[in-house]
């Protein structure tokens, strides 16, 4: 099931960089450049998973579209270009999950938007790809119906390839997602891992290395 | 040292030093004439003696000698007389002898009568002696008159002990009366420099409250001149500093937006999978993002350029039909997408500009007319003649500008609808550009707007040449 992302951003270039980043990474988008508006249409239409808002919106500011969201349990992430420690504190405050400044990393974002997703258990339990079934929850990968074994570094490595479908992760970025900020080893570990990946799983070439850049996983073309 | 201390210090010395010597000159006066008067009384007695004896020596003629005189000057009682005969003393009382008289060399002619004097001391005693002769046929007779003159000069000394004493308390006195006099002088230069150092300390709203006309008052006068000024410039140069945090805060705020834009896409084109058209309109908002960065870098250099004290324009007689069809004519692509009509109506005026700034002061008015109306509305140019004034307006029938946005629109980045103006590609500049060439061209320009009714922009020319 792909999930569905509220976007109210009245720069356009912005919302429909982040709504192409979003789909291409296997969820839908639906822009609102308006906070009047977005909180008109949430009565009618309010089946997101998650909703990004900028705060300063004309129509009515995102601090008062949190009110709106509320009811419906869809978690929000502040993305906006006031960095002063007071609207972060009241955007978390009121309620808002997570809070990015801009200018910002679109992989960051994407993450962030994982974790969230992950957090509120909007994010599927089992997902599908290609020929096989990964599941979360259990850590575990099958193909038609059996399992296939990964170490648990392979496992991570592997599920935030497949959350980041389509975009390439550096190395750098992954080594801090999967074996976390201190690690102190080389980027090298990171190849032997997608070897091994590769090898296992049978996806030499879905999973794509990107010249100075890391790995991307793709979807059949 | 302290001011004070020292000008006490120097007058009392001139003090000292003057009485010390007008009290020696006027000292030695007395001195020499009491030593005069004390001479001539020695002198008045020799003299009267001297005659006695001469009427004596002449009744006695030839008999004079050493017993008569001895009788003589015996019955006259007259112990400080010395009378010598040939070298002999016939008689002689004193301490003295003839032989040690004679031997003074400072003698000196007191009369006409060869009357002689001489000062000497003798025993730390100050004595005079007046010489003189009594001749007959038969002897010739040296008289010497002694007398002892002390008491001249302890009352001399006496004096000259009193009036230092005087002059001691007159100058304690004086010093004293200086002394105050300073202080109360000196009061308000205390004052001075104790408001010296609060000012120093920020305090910049000090003043001295001290009026007299004397220096320290005109130097009190000018020491709040110049606080004035420092507060003055003071607040200026902070309201300045202000505004450029402002204008920075402004500024890095409006170049986050299309930078986030940018850096985004050029991100998802690095990292991502994109078809073919996703690709375009990526590289599409990449290229339209950066022309926004560009005009806006473009009209911040024309702002800076502007509030730049060195920067000289060419003011020139232009008519003002000319700047209206000019700038009409360069808002006619926008006025026609919303199908407005600009209305240009002069009285033949002429106006002292440069012509391209002033043109580009009434194409941001006009933007922003048309922006802020309603399609197929009107927008209005025109010109009011005063006495030696000439206004230029821009009136339009739009939205309007709520009262408590009006004092911001000269702000730079200030926009009253913000997405409204960064989609027709504004940066919420044009107004601050405007205000910056009014203020070079030394124009002013007023707002007046009601919401619902519309904005009319009015531009002061102080001058006009016709």
């Amino acid at each position: 099931m792909q999930s569905r992302i509220l976007i109210v951003e009245d720069d356009e270039a912005i919302a429909k960089m982040i709504a192409m980043n979003l789909r291409v990474s296997g969820m839908t988008a639906v822009i609102f450049d308006d906070g009047a508006r977005a909180a008109a249409s949430l009565q009618v239409d309010h089946d997101f998973d998650l909703a990004l808002l900028d705060i300063m919106v004309p129509g009515c500011d995102g601090f008062e579209l949190l009110k709106y969201l509320k009811p419906y349990d869809i978690p929000v992430i502040f993305l906006t270009a006031r960095d002063d420690v007071s609207s972060k504190v009241q955007g978390l405050q009121d309620g808002a999950e997570d809070y990015m400044t801009k200018p910002f990393e679109v992989l960051e974002l994407l993450v962030r938007i994982e974790k969230v997703l992950a957090r509120t258990r909007k994010s599927d339990a089992v997902t599908y790809y290609a020929d096989l079934e990964v599941n979360f929850g259990e850590h575990t990968v099958r193909r038609d119906g059996e399992e296939i074994p990964l170490k648990p570094l392979e496992f991570e490595l592997f599920s935030m390839l497949l959350k980041n479908k389509n975009i390439a992760v550096s190395r750098e970025n992954l080594i801090g997602l999967v074996w976390g900020v201190n690690y102190m080893g080389e980027t090298r570990t990171v190849d032997v891992h997608i070897g091994q990946i590769r090898k296992k799983l049978g996806l030499y070439d879905r999973i794509k290395t990107i010249p100075k850049i890391g790995y991307r996983l793709e979807d059949e073309s | 040292m302290k001011l004070k201390t020292r000008i006490l210090i120097i007058s009392v010395i001139s003090f000292v030093a003057a009485s010390l010597i007008s009290n020696f000159l006027i000292w030695r006066i007395y001195k020499n004439q009491l030593v005069d008067i004390a001479i001539q009384d020695t002198y008045t007695k020799a003299y009267s003696v001297t005659g006695d004896f001469a009427r004596i020596s002449e009744k006695l003629r030839d008999n004079i000698d050493k017993i008569a005189v001895e009788f003589f000057f015996k019955s006259n009682q007259d112990d400080y007389t010395i009378c010598v005969c040939d070298n002999e003393e016939y008689y002689n009382h004193t301490v003295f002898s003839a032989g040690y008289l004679d031997k003074q060399e400072n003698r000196q002619f007191i009369d006409g009568n060869g009357f002689q004097y001489s000062t000497f001391e003798w025993k730390r005693k100050p004595i005079v002696c007046i010489y003189s002769s009594v001749t007959s046929d038969k002897a010739s007779l040296n008289l010497y008159r002694v007398a002892d003159i002390s008491n001249t000069y302890s009352r001399i000394y006496k004096l000259g002990f009193e009036m230092l004493g005087i002059s001691a308390v007159v100058i304690v006195l004086a010093a004293l009366f200086l002394y105050f006099t300073m202080k109360r002088s000196f009061k308000p230069l205390g004052k001075l420099s104790e408001k010296a150092r609060l000012i120093a300390d920020g305090k910049y709203n000090e003043r001295i409250a001290y009026s007299a006309g004397d220096e320290v008052g005109l130097l009190a006068a000018d020491f709040n001149k110049m606080a004035s000024a420092v507060e003055e410039h003071t607040r200026k140069v902070e309201e300045s500093e202000a505004k450029k945090t402002m204008f920075m805060g402004s500024l890095m705020h409006e170049l986050k937006t299309p930078l986030t834009a940018i850096s985004g896409y050029a991100q998802t084109l690095r990292n991502a999978r994109l078809s073919p058209e996703d690709t375009e309109e990526a590289l599409y908002y990449i290229d339209k993002e950066c022309g926004r960065l560009g005009r806006l870098s473009r009209k911040i250099m024309n702002l800076l350029e502007l509030e730049h004290d060195d920067t000289v324009i060419s003011m020139e007689n232009v008519p003002v039909s000319r700047l209206f069809s000019a700038a009409s004519s360069a808002c006619t692509q926008i006025a026609n997408e919303k199908n407005i009509v600009i209305e240009a109506n002069d009285g033949g005026e002429n106006i002292l500009c440069d012509a391209d700034l002033m043109t580009e002061v009434l194409v941001n008015l006009i933007d922003n007319a048309v922006k802020a109306s309603a399609p197929g509305a009107t927008v209005r140019l025109y010109t009011e003649s005063a006495e030696d004034s000439l206004y230029i307006v821009v009136r339009d029938f739009g939205c309007g500008i709520a009262d408590e946005n009006i004092g911001r629109i000269f702000e730079p980045f200030y926009m009253a609808d913000k997405s409204r103006s960064r989609k027709s590609g504004g940066a919420g500049l044009g107004l601050a550009i405007s205000a910056a060439i009014l203020e070079k061209h030394g124009y002013t320009m007023a707002v007046k707007s009601s919401i619902g009714e519309g904005t009319e922009m009015r531009i002061y020319i102080s001058m006009i040449s016709r």
